[in-house]
């Protein structure tokens, strides 16, 4: 039994650190790179940056509009996340509390925006805000953004709201709350997790756009990060360092914020998605 | 009532900005359609379709989609599964493993697509020098992203890196929801670990399991923005699936008319999975 308890536990850390080593691998190599001086054109490879060019971190805000690019991500995601939560949380309160059949077929109704590749509707898109001029505006991209968000966070949400016994919303009905205000009030406090849960699936969605804003931002000072970083890409003399620094940086604002939801993410994807 | 009064602004939301496209998407599909300029195109019945099936970019599109969708389906469930069962036993510094297993998925898919592209870079790349050292391959020069038959397996790399994240979540929920009492009865039974998987944790995600793979079938055949950024569709139309191959009739070719008749069959295609996957959904849980 104790043979059998090390080989358990010999298999069960090689298995962890060999998926860690291939998984994490990437990320480390995108921040190994970024700090390498020079075009990083050297084979082979160096695995570790002996001497860290801290300063490939501030030159990239220079060689492209990167600070109005981060701030315009900041505004898409904020937008999306106001949005998506704003609307989702009341259709979800109705779906949780009102269970039947042709509103949960209306809450599938509205999974189609997560089933549908955005492709098809870059036309009518293209078409609709050309005649609304939401071309070349970070609110267009909010909006469309938006509607890719929803679906996801209605039903994340939803799953929240069903943990909340009615007994609370209907003592706060008692009590002379309104149906909103027992909304406001009771559930949207007691579903806390869930709120933070879909606010930062908005946020991260709407920071990780790229497909939209690539079509329709047209001026460079109006771009977002994820388009500046893909065009940066395709420049003939790229400075493989630069990119690296500059993904770095892009990447670090959802990374950081999935690290610190992360429990209640996983909880409301899976809440969402398994339960209905 | 008050339901519906609070699912409205949603519903109104998703009519106007899904619905309506969707509208107007199968309209052009029937009309004789360049730019999208032109104010009264003419009505050409299913000519765009017609033309669709004897295209060879489509049927092209048909097969790398295909292909695509296998290959995230089998990438991203394995490698979640494995992860999944790796993380449901304690051990030590789990928490730390947990965060950079998820960590992938937290990323842009631009930010995904810049790192491995820069990792499969032909000449400078570290996984070739990697590849090259071990003696898994007999050059250090392996073109991934030039040449075609390769490029679908670098998207593969990239996408499955970015969503498989998504497959461990659901897994590890589903193995959780498996009762202890279960796999007590197994130990007392004396099943290995393999019968324990076999017998107990595998029956009991087939709920999860099922959802996951429908949803993987979705996001792979939405999947957009890593191809685009990555190939673009090439080399040689080696990575065009039909979601790229509606883009670029659209907005490399001026081809307003065909694209909308693309769109509307992968539209049918995903509404008819939708419609499965909601008969499944439906089925596991009754409404109360």
């Amino acid at each position: 039994m104790p043979a059998w308890g090390v080989a358990r536990s010999v298999l069960l850390y090689g298995g962890v650190a060999l998926a860690c080593l291939v998984v994490g691998f990437p990320i480390y190599w995108m921040a190994a790179s970024a700090l390498e001086p020079g075009s990083l054109f050297n084979f082979p490879p160096s695995f570790f940056p002996l001497q860290p060019a801290w300063s490939n971190f501030t030159q990239i805000f220079t060689i492209n509009p990167l600070a109005h690019w981060l701030a315009n991500s900041l505004f898409v995601a904020a937008g999306t996340m106001v949005c998506a939560v704003a609307l989702s949380v009341h259709a979800a309160y109705g779906m949780s509390r009102l269970r039947t059949r042709p509103v949960v077929a209306l809450g599938f109704l509205m999974l189609i925006g997560q089933m549908i590749p955005v492709t098809v509707l870059t036309i009518p898109f293209y078409i609709v805000f050309r005649s609304l001029h939401l071309l070349d505006t970070l609110s267009g991209i909010v909006i469309a953004t938006t509607t890719f968000t929803v679906p996801l966070c209605l039903w994340m949400l939803k799953g929240f709201f069903d943990g909340v016994p009615r007994e609370l919303d209907e003592a706060a009905l008692t009590d002379g709350c309104t149906r909103l205000g027992s909304l406001y009030r009771v559930v949207l406090p007691a579903a806390l997790p869930g709120v933070v849960a879909a606010a930062t699936f908005g946020f991260m969605t709407g920071w990780n756009e790229f497909f939209f804003a690539s079509i329709f931002l047209s001026t460079e000072t109006k771009w977002v990060g994820t388009v500046g970083l893909v065009t940066y890409m395709g420049q003939y003399f790229v400075q493989w360092s630069a990119l690296m620094a500059t993904a770095f940086v892009i990447s670090l604002v959802p990374a950081v914020l999935f690290l610190r939801t992360q429990r209640y993410m996983m909880a409301g994807i899976t809440q969402g998605a398994v339960k209905t | 009532m008050f339901a519906i009064l609070l699912m409205a602004p949603t519903v109104v939301w998703t009519l106007i900005v899904l619905v309506y496209p969707i509208a107007i998407t199968l309209r052009n599909s029937v009309h004789n359609i360049g730019t999208g300029f032109d104010p009264h195109p003419s009505f050409i019945g299913l000519a765009n379709y017609a033309a669709l099936f004897q295209d060879s970019d489509f049927w092209q599109a048909v097969r790398v989609t295909v292909e695509f969708t296998v290959g995230n389906l089998v990438g991203s469930f394995g490698f979640g599964l494995l992860t999944a069962l790796l993380l449901q036993h304690r051990f030590w510094g789990r928490a730390a493993a947990r965060a950079i297993l998820l960590l992938p998925w937290a990323m842009p898919q631009v930010a995904a697509v810049v790192i491995w592209k820069w990792l499969l870079q032909t000449q400078y790349g570290a996984a070739n020098y990697i590849l090259w050292r071990v003696h898994l391959s007999a050059t250090p020069n392996i073109p991934w992203l030039s040449q075609p038959k390769l490029a679908l397996y670098a998207v593969l790399f990239a996408t499955v890196w970015w969503q498989y994240p998504i497959a461990t979540t659901f897994l590890q929920a589903g193995i959780q929801s498996v009762s202890l009492d279960l796999y007590e009865a197994a130990g007392i039974d004396g099943a290995n670990a393999w019968q324990r998987f076999r017998h107990v944790t595998w029956p009991g995600l087939e709920p999860v399991r099922n959802i996951l793979l429908l949803m993987l079938l979705f996001w792979s055949l939405g999947q957009v923005i890593i191809i685009w950024a990555m190939t673009a569709g090439g080399p040689a139309r080696a990575t065009q699936t039909l979601a790229i191959l509606v883009y670029t009739r659209a907005f490399s070719d001026f081809q307003f008319g065909s694209a909308s008749a693309l769109a509307t069959i992968v539209l049918a295609v995903s509404l008819t999975i939708g419609l499965l996957y909601y008969r499944l959904v439906m089925r596991t849980e009754p409404v109360g």
